[in-house]
Parts: C-alpha cells; sequence; structure tokens
C-alpha cells in the first residue's frame, strides 16, 4: 500500500532461513493494511493452510491497521502452520467490529481460538497425508502429541479522527518484538529490550490446551504515540536482535538500512530485502533463521 | 567457542563408538540391571531416535546432523544393519528412515493424577546387541579419528563433531589415552572435537552424570575414561543445569552407569518447543 496523504506506508517481508522453501518458513506476518497477500505468494506457490482473506482491504482509511507476527518454534512439527494461524486469527479477532484491544487477555483470546480450531486442522492434514500416500512417519508422532508451539506479537494502530494522531497498542509474548523508532532511536521495544535476552527458550503459545492465564501472565504490552517521521517496526526473533543491536551500538544509518527498498515495486522488493539479509548473515551480524518483518513509516508531511 | 550454527548448510557430525566385546555380555550393576550390551544398544537406539525426533519436520527429517555408528569388538567398523549396513557418516534423513526395524514397545507415563499408565510407543532399533571378541578401543578412536578428520576437512568451520563412546572401558588393545588426546586434539574454527564416554559397568555402585571429578568412581576403568573426557561447553553445561542435572564448571561429558540421552537436548538447532511453566 503506498503512503498516501496521512497515512502510513506498510510493508512486509518474509524471508526463509537458507535452504528452506517459504513453504518450509516458520515465520508468519500479516497486516490489515493488504488486500493482497503480500510479496511471498509470487515466489512460492501457498501453503494450503496460509490465510488469505485479510479481512480489511482498506482498513488504514478507516483510521485503524492491525500486523501479527509469529514465530513457529524450530522443533516443533507443523509450527510454521501454527504461526500462520495465530496470526490469522490475531487479525480477525483484533479487526472485528467487536475487536479487543491487544492485550493479555486478547493474546489468550486468539490462543483459545486457535487451539480449538487445531484438532480440525490436524485431522484434515492427516487425512491429506493418507490421499498422498505420505503416512506418518514413526519419527513424526511424538511431536504431534506435544503440538505446535510459536511466539506472537500483535499491534494495532488507530486513530480517532480522519487527521489525528496516530495512537499505537501491542502485546507480545515470547520473542517476536515490535519496536517505536524516532530519529533511528528506539522509543520503545515489546517484549524484548536488549539482544542478550533472546535465547532458545523464549515463552510460546502451545497448540495443545494452552494456559490462558500463563499466556496472560506472560504477555508483554506497551502502547505509544506516533508523530510524523516515527516508524513502527515488527520482526522476529533473528532481525529483533539484529535492529537492538545495531540500535544500541549508534549505527548510522540501520534505521535507513531496512527501508531502502520500501518504494520499489513488490517483487523487486522482496528480492532486495532477501539479499539484505543474505548479506548480514554473510558477515555474521544476523542469525541464520527465517525473518518476518514489517514496517509502518509515518511521513513527514 | 561450540557457537557455530547447526543448520542443513552447516551440519553438525555425531560418531558414536560401540564396545561389542565379549565383557559386554556381563551384567550392569547397580539398580538399572540388564546386560551391559543391551543397556549401549538401548542408549544407541534411544540417542538416535532423540536425534531424530529432534529434527523431524513435515516434509521429513533434515539434515541437521551427520551420524556414524561404529562398533568394536571381533572387528572395528560400521555396525549399521539393513539398508545403511557398512555406511560410516551418514545423513540423518537416511538414518531415520532406515532403521533394521520398528518395535513396538510398552510404556508408562504420567497418567496426569500421580500414577502411571501404560502405553504403547513405537521404538526403531537400529543396533541389536553385540557381546564378542576383544575391546579394541584404541583402534576405535583412531577409526572415529580417520571420520572426523574428514569431516573437518569438509566442514573446517563447523560445530566440532562429538563422539560419544559407550562400554566398559576395559581395552584391550593398550591405554587408550593418547588414541583419544589425538582425537580431541583435532578441531574446527568453532573448537575442538568433543569426546564423551558412557561407561557401564559391573561393579556398581552410585551412578554418575556430568561429573566434574573422578573421585569416588568406583571402577577403575572409570577413572580412565573420566579422563579422556571432554569438558563440557559452556552452553551444554546451562542445559545440563536446566535438565535438573547438578553441574559444576568443571564437568565432563562422562555417565557411569546411567542415561546419557540428555545430550541430545544440548545440541541447538533453534527454538526450542516447550510448553508454558
Amino acid at each position: 500500500l503506498r503512503n498516501r496523504r496521512g497515512l502510513p506506508l506498510v510493508v512486509d517481508y518474509l524471508v526463509p532461513k537458507r535452504a528452506s522453501t517459504f513453504a518450509q518458513c516458520d515465520d508468519s506476518v500479516e497486516t490489515t493494511a493488504f488486500s493482497e497477500p503480500c510479496d511471498r505468494a509470487l515466489h512460492d506457490p501457498a501453503p494450503d493452510d496460509l490465510v488469505l482473506d485479510n479481512p480489511a482491504p482498506d482498513s488504514l482509511a478507516a483510521g485503524r491497521l492491525v500486523a501479527a507476527i509469529a514465530d513457529g518454534a524450530s522443533e516443533s512439527l507443523l509450527s510454521g502452520a501454527w504461526a500462520r494461524r495465530l496470526t490469522g486469527n490475531a487479525l480477525r479477532l483484533v479487526d472485528s467490529s467487536a475487536g479487543a484491544e491487544p492485550s493479555p487477555q486478547t493474546l489468550a483470546l486468539i490462543a483459545r481460538h486457535s487451539s480449538r480450531q487445531w484438532p480440525d486442522f490436524l485431522d484434515e492434514y492427516l487425512a491429506g497425508r493418507e490421499r498422498d500416500n505420505r503416512p506418518l512417519r514413526w519419527y513424526e508422532r511424538p511431536g504431534l502429541d506435544r503440538g505446535a508451539h510459536a511466539t506472537l506479537a500483535v499491534l494495532e494502530l488507530r486513530r480517532e479522527t480522519g487527521t489525528g494522531p496516530w495512537s499505537w497498542t501491542a502485546a507480545a509474548i515470547g520473542d517476536s518484538c515490535v519496536f517505536h523508532v524516532r530519529d533511528g532511536k528506539l522509543l520503545a521495544a515489546v517484549p524484548i529490550a536488549s539482544p542478550e535476552q533472546f535465547d532458545l527458550s523464549p515463552d510460546l503459545v502451545g497448540s495443545r490446551e494452552p494456559d490462558l492465564d500463563l499466556i496472560a501472565a506472560r504477555t508483554h504490552t506497551h502502547s505509544g504515540h506516533c508523530e510524523p517521521g516515527d516508524r513502527l517496526y515488527l520482526a522476529t526473533d533473528a532481525l529483533a536482535a539484529w535492529i537492538l543491536a545495531a540500535a544500541g551500538g549508534g549505527e548510522p544509518g540501520w534505521d535507513a538500512e531496512l527501508r531502502e527498498f520500501a518504494a520499489l515495486p513488490a517483487p523487486q522488493r522482496s528480492d532486495l530485502f532477501a539479499a539484505w539479509v543474505e548479506a548480514r548473515r554473510v558477515d555474521g551480524s544476523l542469525r541464520n533463521d527465517d525473518v518476518a518483518f514489517a514496517h509502518l513509516d509515518f511521513e513527514r508531511e | 567457542m561450540y557457537s557455530a550454527e547447526i543448520s542443513r548448510t552447516s551440519p553438525g557430525c555425531f560418531v558414536f563408538l560401540v564396545d561389542q566385546s565379549t565383557s559386554m555380555q556381563d551384567q550392569i550393576g547397580g539398580e538399572s540391571g540388564g546386560r551391559k550390551s543391551e543397556v549401549v544398544s538401548d542408549a544407541i537406539n534411544r540417542l538416535l531416535t532423540e536425534l531424530s525426533v529432534k529434527c523431524a519436520r513435515e516434509e521429513g527429517v533434515r539434515d541437521y546432523f551427520h551420524v556414524a555408528v561404529v562398533g568394536y569388538g571381533g572387528a572395528v567398523g560400521s555396525a549399521f544393519s539393513g539398508a545403511l549396513a557398512g555406511r560410516d557418516l551418514a545423513p540423518l534423513s537416511e538414518v531415520a528412515d532406515n532403521p533394521a526395524r520398528v518395535e513396538d514397545r510398552v510404556k508408562k507415563i504420567p497418567d496426569g493424577a500421580g500414577g502411571l499408565v501404560e502405553t504403547s510407543a513405537q521404538f526403531p532399533v537400529w543396533l541389536d546387541p553385540v557381546a564378542n571378541g576383544g575391546t579394541p578401543m584404541t583402534r576405535a578412536l583412531h577409526y572415529a579419528r580417520a571420520l572426523v578428520e574428514g569431516w573437518i576437512d569438509r566442514n573446517p568451520g563447523g560445530f566440532p563433531p562429538i563422539v560419544l563412546n559407550l562400554g566398559d572401558g576395559e581395552s584391550t588393545d593398550g591405554d587408550p589415552a593418547a588414541a583419544a588426546t589425538a582425537l580431541t586434539a583435532l578441531a574446527t574454527t568453532d573448537g575442538n572435537v568433543l569426546l564423551f564416554n558412557l561407561h557401564v559397568s559391573a561393579i556398581g555402585g552410585v551412578a554418575s552424570t556430568f561429573p566434574d571429578s573422578a573421585d569416588g568412581l568406583p571402577d577403575p576403568h572409570a577413572q580412565t575414561l573420566f579422563a579422556m573426557s571432554s569438558p563440557l561447553p559452556t552452553h551444554m553445561r546451562g542445559y545440563a543445569g536446566e535438565l535438573g542435572f547438578r553441574v559444576g564448571p568443571a564437568a565432563r561429558g562422562f555417565v557411569y552407569n546411567a542415561d546419557i540421552a540428555a545430550i541430545v537436548q544440548f545440541l541447538e538447532i533453534g527454538t526450542r518447543a516447550t510448553d508454558l511453566r
């Protein structure tokens, strides 16, 4: 979506880790700003479970936007499908007419709704495997029994009047992050504020009877107001760690690097961003992991 | 050090050395019981199972590791059976797809009310118990060194290979210490080769997991195997602590008459799948 006067520019990217296809990518990013699936569909056939029916094609013009990002655990089966289900349901639940703000209770609701849908998804998945003559192997059963796991961060952006200031609210569990940036400096970082805080055991939303009280207790929230020139970023762990390190180190231009390709047409934009990600992996500043990223830019008039 | 990525583009290397000598038909000491040969073959089968499950995704097992299982007894060489017979290092996906057989075994799991309930579980078998011939541990360590040296040539920047030796430590072809030192002297840019030992002993005594000293180990061979074992890298000590093991700063990759399957959990291939607690 191009930035029309007074509306933020919204761009999202998905880059699988090396040797992975988009179908094998465990990250998910969705926003209500897009009337079409994001650029990944141009590169790779969408998996059957990919949620494509974004509910509000032009919600920004109505003064509202919801974005969600999730990262499926590497060691769990079907975690990419679970991450996509969480982001899809986050958009539906927060963006619906009775939508709740991102909050601990809202994330618990998203988890409950998603976990109730999961058995039907699993039945369909297993039936599909049978149809494809690919019955479950012995090494898949323990992972399926344990369920799928993912982090989740949800952002709502809204303004009360057509030309008023934008305000945002975010809720996140795990290590998928939301950042508020002004003049290259981090005003807010949710739920993680330091690159040293990332590890291999973040809090995760599980598909199997999730403990809703515990999800609410482990959810971090934050809110703020955006001024012209501000940015909001959503990023999964590898890029989030890069952002925190770059911002913390005061590297000039780190912020512009991330948005460098935003004005380009979709396929070129995605390819160049993927090349930027690969270059950072090669120079060792970015861990080789799936990357999901969305940025919302509030341009100066 | 010991922080290199383990992925399909930068896989890890696991070499299992399995004592298949005649002395392995003796009973293990302590409460767990069972023949030593059965204990080590079960341990290998469980380790390969855990490794495969850890790396399993919808499209199959991902080749985050290449694995060799080397037996030493009447001969030294690949101990794989079935379709993998004669193979040395094989991609994990091939290992997972080619056990000799998959057995249905009964296991007990918590029933959620403080008790246990029996359930059926699939147990793949790559290795059957064997007890035959001497204990050429020194030759086995040289064999592992050759495998690992080739691996490092092809993967100089990768996570250092891990060699896990399972047996009763009663080497019959000389003191294995020098061969162990030569093995662990090999290194990638990320660190030296790691040599861990699972010692199964008929003497019994107190079982020990990742001790930081050989004091109190009741079997004289345990002293030798402990001395050969690599110190656990820092992050592995951290995971051992999270899993409930009491590990000191000098803890070594050595286990005496106890389970060693936990080491699979020490390996980092990405976000772990754990429920909130």
